[in-house]
């Protein structure tokens, strides 16, 4: 080769990489703010419907709830993708009941998939390090593999996008994209004591969906209005909460004691699916700051005389 | 068959280079990744002399090669060596294949396997600066996998190979302290190739020196028949200058690598290889004044770097400059762990949250690229074993993941002024959620709103996850510490310390480990 088509062959390549990076950088932090998500909000004039499956496994119970609210094809179509977010943030496994119990995640994931949807990723900014071992103690590897969806970690600031919140406190957020971007949201958190917000339910799990969740501790609004202020910004299309076994001292880690309730609930409502399960610990809905302030703010419905609750 | 040699050497070549690249990247558990580092004589033995532990479980993976090279001399150094092989690569690639008649220089060697036998019988390392095995699992770990690892996943890749990227090194992008250097360091050995071919190999390593030494009474000798018209081909394209130009029937065996590259040059087919009786193999011919001056400065360095040592200040038990020298778990008390450790980075390789880094100065000179714990870049997993199970000289000695409970590699500090729920009386509990051994207790103090992060000093084994987690960052408002380090203590005493250890609000014991074994 000629030095100078060398040369120019050498620019060429050179030119395409540095704009191909552009490009990519780009997608990520042009600065353009993403709504949030819409949820499901309740029709007007109508109360939410909360499900409640008492007695039984894990799966069974979750697939109860599911048919109280209609089955999932309600809220997945054909050919839709679905991200699932349970709990899973911390090395411990399902007996300890740190995180969300991995029977409830795969029959979710599996009923994701007998409705049709083209994709179900299961993902999680987990706290512990490494995710994979997070992943693979936790038991969610195996039971999401089994139910033939996708895990994946959220664990690397590249994956996340900024989204308007337009709060008091939060202004905007880093949100993991496929969160974002899918077309159906399912939060599905695991009930349990909490030593900073008393106990951590639906609208807290969405702390790992998030990147810098120690701006949130830090924050001068209070942990409580961040998390409240972010549900009513980034609102997922369905929760269910995992409360077949609860943590009841030394949360959210553990491993602390724990009661097996045998309940598993299902609920498009974020607040009121909150404020139920503050009765498995025999609180109110009041003893957790951050319920009350997201039923200020117009997530949900705070006050259980105005749910529906149905046995599944 | 005999002009084929050369052929089957160089898939022979191929095929240990692949197998050293494959190990590099394979996941813990299936074949051993420090089997190269492991069966090293001189990595492994000086690790060994300089600790004088002769432990049947650590000499005995290096009979294989001694045997090998006492038998048929370097020939490791011509079909195994990847570096070797890499080095011919390099010599292909040069522009310049100039010959490079050999010289007194060859015997440089020598004297560098003179200075690290010297260092290590005075207690110190220093095969880890010329040990070819060493350095190139250094260099790839630190040097190449890192950039590389950007570049695939710059391109998208994100598993290839035996197994997917993400098991090979930290799931998110690698970071490594001394990347340029080591990758410079391999740089600079394959350019010099612009020296002369095969110029490491002849003229600087320590292990083809070794195996030189070890194979000077070897049988496996080139024989030249009557057919040899010195010609001198052979001598000029010999790649380690073996044979005499002047004298094409004599050559030196301790620079020979068996590379079969004279067979299939000879153009009357004259020479042949054999097995022949014993007598000297020349070429190990040392200048015995050199060689006392290299011992001398193997010598000097250990006298340096243990000088060094023996100033450091004393803290609790502990020997260190550096307070925040964290070890590994596991790693056997500083003394012991600096005179084993041949700084390969298996460990640091095989750390899933990229913690543990090559050391620069928090170990002085004497621990120059050991392995420390920053936990401000990655704590020690609570369910991991990695770094035990990779160790090729036992410096990290093996654990179990409930053994890892009470290695107490350091303790963690709060920084009053700067915690939130100290300085500011916020309600944070980020470094209490996410301990994974409870070492944090929230304590209700008089007249403070928020609760009160304290450590248990019994709990808490350094592993730094609250560190890593804590909202003050860069510069965490807890930090760990060596103070807690407890290596200098057997493992019962450690686990004796940490049954003591309660917390006030006591819960579920969680002294056991509920996680299954075999990590």
């Amino acid at each position: 080769m000629e030095r100078r088509e060398f040369l120019k062959r050498g620019l060429a390549a050179g030119a395409a990489v540095v704009l191909g990076g552009c490009a990519a950088r780009s997608r990520s932090a042009t600065g353009v703010l993403m709504g949030g998500r819409p949820g499901l909000p309740t029709p007007e004039g109508q109360q939410p419907l909360l499900a409640v499956a008492k007695g039984g496994r894990p799966g069974d119970l979750t697939r109860r709830a599911m048919q109280a609210l209609g089955g999932m094809r309600v809220f997945v179509k054909q050919g839709q993708t679905v991200v699932i977010k349970p709990n899973a943030a911390w090395q411990r496994t399902a007996e300890q009941a740190a995180n969300t119990n991995p029977e409830v995640v795969g029959t979710l994931v599996r009923l994701c998939r007998e409705a049709g949807a083209s994709q179900v990723t299961v993902l999680e900014h987990t706290i512990d390090e490494p995710a994979r071992l997070v992943f693979e103690v936790s038991g969610l590897e195996q039971a999401v593999k089994e139910a033939g969806g996708e895990l994946v970690s959220a664990n690397e600031e590249g994956l996340y996008v900024p989204v308007a919140v337009k709060g008091h406190v939060l202004k905007q957020e880093q949100v993991a994209r496929q969160i974002m971007e899918a077309d159906v949201f399912i939060n599905v958190p695991i009930a349990k004591q909490h030593d900073s917000t008393g106990l951590t339910l639906g609208m807290k799990n969405l702390m790992g969906v998030i990147w810098n969740r120690g701006a949130w501790h830090a924050a001068s609004g209070g942990l409580h209005r961040c998390i409240a202020e972010f549900a009513n910004a980034v609102r997922p299309n369905l929760v269910v909460m995992d409360a077949w076994r609860i943590m009841l001292t030394r949360g959210p880690k553990g491993p602390g004691q724990t009661k097996d309730t045998e309940t598993v609930l299902a609920c498009t409502d974020q607040v009121a699916i909150d404020a139920y399960t503050t009765r498995l610990f025999g609180k109110e809905p009041a003893d957790v700051q951050f319920i009350t302030i997201a039923a200020d703010l117009g997530v949900g419905q705070e006050d259980m005389s105005k749910v529906r609750i149905v046995d599944a | 068959m005999r002009k084929r040699l050369e052929t089957i050497r160089k898939f022979s070549q191929a095929a240990f280079l692949l197998l050293f690249v494959y190990l590099l990247f394979a996941p813990p558990g299936g074949l051993p990744s420090h089997l190269f580092v492991r069966t090293d004589p001189l990595a492994g033995g000086s690790a060994l002399l300089a600790a004088r532990q002769w432990a049947a479980s650590l000499v005995w993976p290096l009979l294989p090669l001694v045997v090998l090279s006492i038998l048929a001399g370097r020939l490791f150094c011509g079909w195994i060596c990847p570096l070797g092989t890499l080095v011919d690569t390099a010599d292909g690639l040069a522009r310049r294949r100039r010959q490079v008649e050999n010289t007194a220089r060859r015997r440089t060697k020598y004297y560098v396997l003179g200075a690290v036998v010297l260092a290590a019988a005075a207690g110190a390392q220093l095969a880890f600066l010329a040990d070819p095995l060493v350095l190139l699992t250094r260099s790839l770990t630190l040097g190449v996998a890192a950039p590389l690892q950007a570049v695939l996943r710059a391109a998208g890749v994100s598993s290839w190979g035996p197994a997917s990227l993400t098991d090979l090194l930290p799931e998110s992008q690698a970071y490594y302290r001394e990347s340029l250097l080591s990758l410079g360091i391999l740089v600079g050995v394959l350019g010099l190739a612009a020296v002369g071919r095969r110029f490491w190999c002849r003229t600087l390593c320590p292990l083809g020196a070794l195996y030189g030494l070890l194979g000077c009474r070897s049988g496996l000798r080139l024989r030249v028949s009557e057919k040899c018209v010195e010609c001198g081909r052979c001598a000029r394209e010999c790649p380690t200058g073996a044979i005499f130009p002047a004298e094409p029937r004599r050559y030196l065996g301790a620079e020979c690598t068996a590379c079969m590259h004279c067979l299939r040059v000879c153009p009357t087919a004259a020479i042949s290889l054999g097995w022949t009786g014993g007598g000297r193999q020349p070429g190990t011919d040392l200048s015995r004044r050199r060689l006392l001056a290299a011992g001398g400065v193997g010598l000097a360095w250990a006298a340096g770097v243990k000088w060094e040592g023996a100033n450091k200040p004393t803290v609790s038990g502990v020997r260190a400059g550096s307070p925040r020298l964290l070890r590994p778990p596991g790693a056997l008390a500083e003394e012991e762990f600096l005179r084993r450790c041949v700084r390969c980075q298996q460990c640091v390789k095989a750390c899933p949250t990229n913690g543990l880094q090559p050391a620069l100065t928090e170990a002085g000179w004497e621990g120059l690229w050991t392995p420390v714990l920053a936990p401000t870049l990655g704590p020690c997993a609570e369910a991991c074993t990695y770094c035990g199970q990779v160790c090729p000289t036992g410096a990290i000695a093996p654990f179990t993941l409930a053994e890892k409970q009470h290695l107490f590699i350091g303790t963690a500090r709060i920084d009053r002024s700067r915690c939130l729920a100290w300085g500011e009386d916020r309600e944070c509990l980020v470094c209490d959620e996410v301990c994974a051994y409870r070492a944090i207790e929230m304590r209700e103090e008089p007249g403070a709103k928020a609760k009160r992060p304290f450590i248990i000093d019994e709990i808490c084994v350094g592993c730094g996850l609250c560190e890593n987690k804590c909202p003050i960052q860069p510069d965490a408002a807890i930090k760990v510490y060596n103070m807690g380090d407890k290596r200098h203590w057997s493992r019962r005493r450690q686990a004796e310390w940490r049954q003591t250890g309660r917390r006030s609000d006591a819960g579920p014991d969680s002294t056991g480990y509920p996680y299954p074994e075999g990590r």
